[in-house]
């Protein structure tokens, strides 16, 4: 494997030393591009007092392409599908080398408290979203309950 | 003591130190997060490593390049900032000096490496892995209902078709640098403006030195005096390769801008009409165009032009019917007025061969003149000599 490049080590310091209130990113032991993520459901939003797990790995051609980053915890969101995947423009088309592993987690955990279901990934979601807000919130609230609360 | 020198005194040692670290952190590449090396300027102001830059063009080959900062379209090739360079190579010689440890070192071979791959792709002339090679800009012409059009072979362009991933035209596959969109605003005309003199500026080496600075001119010309629509009237002509046709229009264009200056009201009409009558005349040429190149795989404009040449010149000999009765009516919008006509259309690569002419005969006078003078002062030598 070819050697890390500086600014992965810098920007996995800096997570350390200085880390985004609500956010925990550690890399894995066996592998430096491998991250374990943590992030709580932002206050006011129905994954409120919610611990979610994700995973994000860095692509070899980072920061010119995009981190990878998955849902591992389960979550009733439009804007995230079954398997966990995000739909997310900066984590697509929208990618900017200038972004950093610290902005990708706050834009996702800003998408957890304004969710968008008129750009949706989860189909039946977003339909349910739409149809009867009130009602999707409160399933996500179970959701997160269920899925992302420590018991 | 000069100025420079008492501002430093009156700083103080703390505030000086204060302004090497903020320039120090101010520069870190927001790319590799490192120190600025080679730093290359976007049109938006932002810098960045040219490594850094170049292989983020690199992978978006393609598509619209964007600042990595602000977002704003890499339109124009960015440029070396001398400089910042300057001021960074200073401070790092500085530390360097003072002896630094292994780790130093590297980084200052590694930044080294990349000076050297730098001159070499400026030396090759192929910065930025090529990308602004084979590349223009998204034109619209107002009078053609403000429909976007590809810079180099003016082939429609359809913003709805224009990918993510793919902001090229489909027909000269010259990827576009602007955004495509249509004209719903003046902004979009003055940006024409400016994208029609870089393309100019791109393909300078088309014209002599001469025609090329009378265009930028005419356009400069256009822009200043809200004329812009003329603009892209020309820059169809430019294409279409009516090279000689288009420099004898606007050397009329010109005498009239200048009569308007002198009494201007009084002209602003009649100037108004006559721009109309060359718009109908360009958009026939247009039309022309666009079957012209619907018909060509490539664009191949350079042959056109040639073609369109001989075409003119078979017209002065044949007097070909069609061509001499367009003339004669464009002859009729604009005899009152003594403004270019048709005819003269035609006469125009005369002229310009009569011109040359003239200037291989001054040339050649020139020379004439050269042989005498240096024949003089040799006769001067052998006065002197014989005087010795």
């Amino acid at each position: 494997m070819a050697s890390l490049p500086k600014r992965i080590i810098k920007e996995t310091e800096r997570l350390v030393s200085d880390p985004v209130p609500g956010i925990t990113a550690e890399p894995h032991d066996d592998n430096l591009r491998y991250f374990e993520v943590t992030i709580e459901g932002p206050a006011g939003s129905p994954y409120e007092n919610g611990i979610f797990q994700l995973e994000l790995y860095l692509p070899d051609d980072y920061p010119m392409e995009a981190p990878k980053v998955r849902f591992l915890t389960k979550i009733y969101h439009p804007n995230i599908d079954r398997l966990g995947r995000i739909c997310l423009d900066v984590l697509k088309t929208n990618w900017s080398p200038a972004l950093q592993i610290r902005t990708v987690l706050l834009s996702i955990q800003a998408l957890l408290a304004s969710p968008n279901p008129n750009d949706p990934l989860a189909n039946d979601v977003a339909e349910d979203w739409i149809k009867n807000e009130e009602g999707a919130k409160n399933k996500a609230r179970e959701w997160t309950q269920l899925y992302a609360t420590k018991k | 003591m000069n100025q420079a020198d008492k501002i430093v005194e009156n700083l103080g040692k703390k505030k000086n130190k204060t302004i090497v670290t903020n320039l120090l952190s101010s520069s870190q590449c927001h790319i590799c997060h490192e120190i600025l090396n080679i730093p290359i300027m976007l049109s938006c102001g932002h810098n960045y490593c040219y490594m850094c830059l170049k292989s983020w063009f690199k992978t978006n080959e393609n598509r619209l390049l964007g600042c990595p900062d602000c977002r704003k379209s890499v339109d124009v090739t960015p440029a070396f900032n001398l400089f910042l360079d300057h001021q960074l190579k200073f401070i790092l010689n500085l530390v360097k000096e003072k002896g630094v440890d292994s780790k130093w070192d590297q980084t200052l071979s590694e930044r080294e490496q990349d000076e050297a791959i730098y001159k070499n792709d400026v030396a090759k002339d192929m910065l930025f892995a090529n990308v602004f090679k084979n590349s223009t800009l998204s034109v619209v012409d107002m009078d053609d209902d403000g429909i976007p059009r590809c810079g180099n072979c003016h082939w429609e362009l359809d913003p709805d078709d224009m990918d993510e991933e793919e902001n090229v035209c489909p027909h000269c596959h010259y990827r576009i640098r602007n955004n495509v969109a249509p004209a719903d605003s003046e902004n979009v005309m003055s940006g024409s403006v400016r994208s029609i003199a870089n393309d100019l500026r791109r393909r300078a080496e088309e014209y002599s030195e001469g025609e090329y600075d009378d265009i930028i001119d005419d356009i400069r010309r256009y822009s200043d005096s809200d004329l812009e629509s003329g603009v892209d009237d020309y820059i169809s002509h430019e294409d279409s390769a009516n090279r000689n046709m288009s420099l004898h229009d606007n050397e009329a264009i010109d005498e009239d801008a200048n009569s308007k200056s002198e009494n201007e009201d009084e002209l602003e009409e009649e100037h108004d009409s006559e721009m109309d009558s060359f718009i109908e005349n360009d958009e026939e040429d247009n039309d022309e165009e666009i079957m012209d190149s619907e018909d060509e795989p490539s664009s191949m404009s350079r042959k056109r032009k040639y073609s369109v040449l001989d075409d003119d010149e078979e017209n002065q000999i044949n007097n070909d019917a069609n061509s001499s009765e367009q003339d004669s009516d464009f002859y009729e919008h604009n005899e009152d007025e003594g403004f270019v006509s048709g005819d003269s259309l035609d006469d125009g690569s005369d002229n310009e061969v009569a011109q040359n002419d003239q200037e291989m005969d001054e040339a050649e006078s020139e020379n004439e003149e050269d042989v005498s003078s240096r024949k003089r002062s040799r006769r001067g030598q052998v006065v002197l000599s014989d005087d010795e």
